[in-house]
């Protein structure tokens, strides 16, 4: 069970990177490494991506793979746990993922394709498509709603890999389970060439998870 | 869910000193709870086919786990000091939480995602209206 969760949360983490160029790193053997904080602020893991295939297929459409993985400190050698590889397609419109190294595989479904997808261009006050978004896996699935999505700042962030310009994105997510509903609001901060640099889900005022960049190599 | 943990708590609670009677009549407590509870965890995000699916599955489930609640077996669980049942408990329960979690994944595969093309469209004509730079 905390395999799936882990690959569900590296998965959510991905969708954002299916964006078209650039938003996003499409650097063959790029390295990106995240900490993921806990509700009191403390490291509780940390994970690896690595770029390992780009093909660049014109007009902003991109195959690529990306190897994740948990890894116990930043910069540790060898794959990591829990590895999968993400097979990413981005076309106009469509975009779905095949996990390999778990069982089975993980296909995501929108009311609109462009809700995984983020506009090589951007300014704050920008508004992301919404949606409903299925992410079945291992025979299991879950539907979300988002119900917002929208640019609301641009900033110069600092994290533990540097400092970068970014584009922050507001997502509201409604989610059902088990009877009991939930709503959490992901900040995530974006920048040119890399990614995901910073994110930020609150539930109510409450902290519930933040990620670092904490590693970009490329 | 907690109503179901709650009543199976309770009756756990009541094996050793209670009669079969009283231990057949929370089984079956428990078992109409767990399939309410099943169908109110699904509630209507699932078609009905998914909700009689997971009724059908927490009832055969708990059927099977309660040894479809037989006198004799009860008793024999009773002066066993709790073994047979608490196993069965323990297999009730896991088996709710199976069933409640496959068919809320199967309504979850059956529902038909909404159409947001007019609320989509209202924001790419937003989106018009913003002046972009290359500020990064």
């Amino acid at each position: 069970m905390k395999k799936y969760f882990l690959t569900l949360s590296v998965l959510f983490a991905t969708l954002p990177l299916l964006a078209q160029a650039p938003y996003t790193c499409v650097t063959k053997g790029a390295v990106l490494e995240y900490a993921t904080y806990n509700e009191e602020d403390k490291v509780e893991s940390y994970s690896r991506q690595v770029i390992q295939d780009v093909t660049d297929l014109g007009g902003g459409n991109y195959d690529f793979r990306i190897s994740n993985s948990t890894i116990s400190e930043p910069g540790e050698k060898g794959e990591g746990d829990n590895a999968f590889v993400a097979l990413g397609e981005v076309r106009e419109g469509a975009a779905k993922i095949a996990i390999s190294g778990v069982d089975g595989s993980i296909d995501v479904s929108a009311s609109d394709p462009g809700i995984t997808m983020l506009p090589n261009k951007l300014a704050v006050g920008y508004q992301l498509p919404i949606g409903d978004v299925r992410v079945s896996m291992e025979g299991f699935a879950v539907v979300a709603t988002i119900t917002d999505n929208e640019v609301i700042d641009r900033e110069e962030v600092t994290v533990p890999a540097g400092k970068f310009k970014c584009y922050v994105v507001k997502q509201v997510t409604e989610m059902t389970m088990m009877g009991v509903s939930a709503v959490t609001t992901t900040k995530t901060w974006y920048s040119r060439g890399v990614g995901v640099v910073k994110s930020e889900t609150t539930m109510g005022n409450r902290l519930v998870s933040r990620n670092e960049l904490v590693t970009f190599k490329k | 869910m907690k109503k179901l943990i709650a009543l199976l708590f309770m009756f756990t609670l009541c094996m050793a000193p209670a009669e079969a009677q009283i231990l057949k009549s929370l089984g079956e407590k428990a078992l109409k709870s767990a399939t309410e509870g099943a169908k109110n965890a699904v509630g209507k995000q699932i078609t009905k086919r998914a909700e009689k699916k997971a009724e059908s599955a927490v009832n055969d489930a708990l059927n099977k786990a309660f040894g479809e609640v037989k006198e004799d077996t009860l008793e024999a669980a009773a002066a066993q000091n709790m073994s047979a049942l608490g196993k069965a408990l323990g297999e009730a329960t896991a088996a709710y939480g199976n069933a409640v979690s496959g068919a809320m994944s199967a309504g979850a595969a059956n529902v038909t995602l909404r159409d947001f093309s007019e609320q989509n469209a209202a924001r790419k004509e937003h989106n018009k209206t913003l002046k972009f730079d290359n500020w990064d």
